[in-house]
């Protein structure tokens, strides 16, 4: 009977689980800004306009991890629930 | 309005013979020099009974032990990484709080910034993951054992063994070799998130705490600098645990090998 009932979250799994989670937003902070921000000093330097388009890319970086958090953070709620039923 | 937004890359501030020197290189040697100093000062005062100092540090140190517990669930495993996960993760943290001291980003030499967030260039970033990777590897080549570690990534003892198992054996022989091959792509994927995330993080706090300082001196960086203090622990934090996750998973034998 043992083996069918749902499996225990332990501590040590909330502790993964919060590390994946910060991981995992993090990367989502970090890559947009990588990549807008490397493509808005490219193009200042193109038009010679800096820091516009550093600063139009940050922006938008900064607006597209709020939607990918977002998203994310929605489907770990989730995850969170269904570890707390198991508690 | 003038406004130094950082580049990606860091700038050169001097040449030492034909070494470039650039502004994160100072703060990596500020933060090597804090170091130094701290260890030598708790060196000589390492007592029995704790002083102040000794007192805080081993504070911090058994809260840390507490959490890489937590991940290699064992207190052997988790000394004999702390050498170099400690050392990880305390050197990030002080780099990227060294980031917010007053004089970053406005302190300039000719055109330059003197001082830049250490973790704000991919070369540091990069060669810290570089460095945790190949460890993991080498701890796995130690731990394991030459074979079973190379076992993991390159399954063709399975292939040769199936030989006489039959064909159904054959086929998931063949499907494990082009798993290995996924494992081994998945090790520079680990190089690149470890690197980018730390490094995108620290770049952009430093990009943000720039534009908002331009906008107003003084009071508003205030709650920005603020985030940044608990982005440089967070981060700190998950490329040190990232770190102790793939040493621990090296460190341990692949499934079916217990018995």
């Amino acid at each position: 009977m043992q083996e069918n009932q749902p499996k225990k979250t332990t501590s040590r799994e909330y502790h993964l689980f919060a590390f994946k989670m910060l991981g995992d937003f993090g990367a989502s902070i970090a890559a947009p800004v990588v990549i807008f921000v490397l493509i808005g000093q490219y193009l200042d330097d193109k038009y010679a306009k800096s820091p516009l388009f550093t600063i139009l890319g940050f922006v938008l970086a900064a607006l597209l991890s709020a939607k990918i958090i977002y998203k994310k953070a929605k489907i770990y709620g989730e995850e969170y629930k269904r570890m707390n039923e198991n508690k | 309005m003038e406004l130094h937004i950082p580049t990606l890359a860091p700038e050169t501030i001097f040449h030492l013979g034909k070494f470039p020197v650039t502004n994160t290189i100072v703060n990596v040697w500020l933060a090597i020099a804090v170091f130094i100093i701290v260890g030598l000062i708790i060196r000589n005062r390492v007592n029995l009974k704790p002083g102040k100092i000794q007192n805080f540090m081993e504070f911090f140190l058994e809260k840390l032990l507490v959490y890489f517990d937590q991940v290699t669930g064992d207190r052997k495993k988790t000394l004999s990484f702390l050498p170099l996960v400690g050392s990880v993760f305390f050197f990030i943290l002080l780099s990227n709080w060294l980031g917010l001291l007053p004089g970053t980003g406005s302190i300039h030499i000719g055109e330059a910034p003197l001082l830049r967030p250490a973790n704000a260039d991919l070369n540091m970033t990069l060669a810290m993951a570089v460095s945790v990777v190949v460890i993991s590897h080498i701890v796995g080549l130690v731990t394991v054992g030459v074979f079973t570690h190379i076992g993991k990534f390159v399954q063709l003892g399975g292939l040769i063994k199936s030989f006489s198992k039959g064909p159904v054996a054959i086929f998931t022989a063949v499907i494990n070799l082009a798993v290995g091959f996924i494992e081994i792509i998945s090790e520079f994927a680990k190089v690149l998130s470890l690197s980018l995330r730390l490094f995108g993080n620290i770049f952009a706090g430093e990009v943000l705490i720039t534009v908002i300082a331009s906008i107003l001196a003084i009071v508003l960086p205030a709650p920005f600098m603020l985030l940044e203090l608990l982005v440089g622990l967070v981060q700190a934090s998950v490329f040190t645990m990232l770190t102790l996750v793939y040493l621990t998973v090296m460190s341990s034998a692949p499934h079916g090998e217990h018995s």
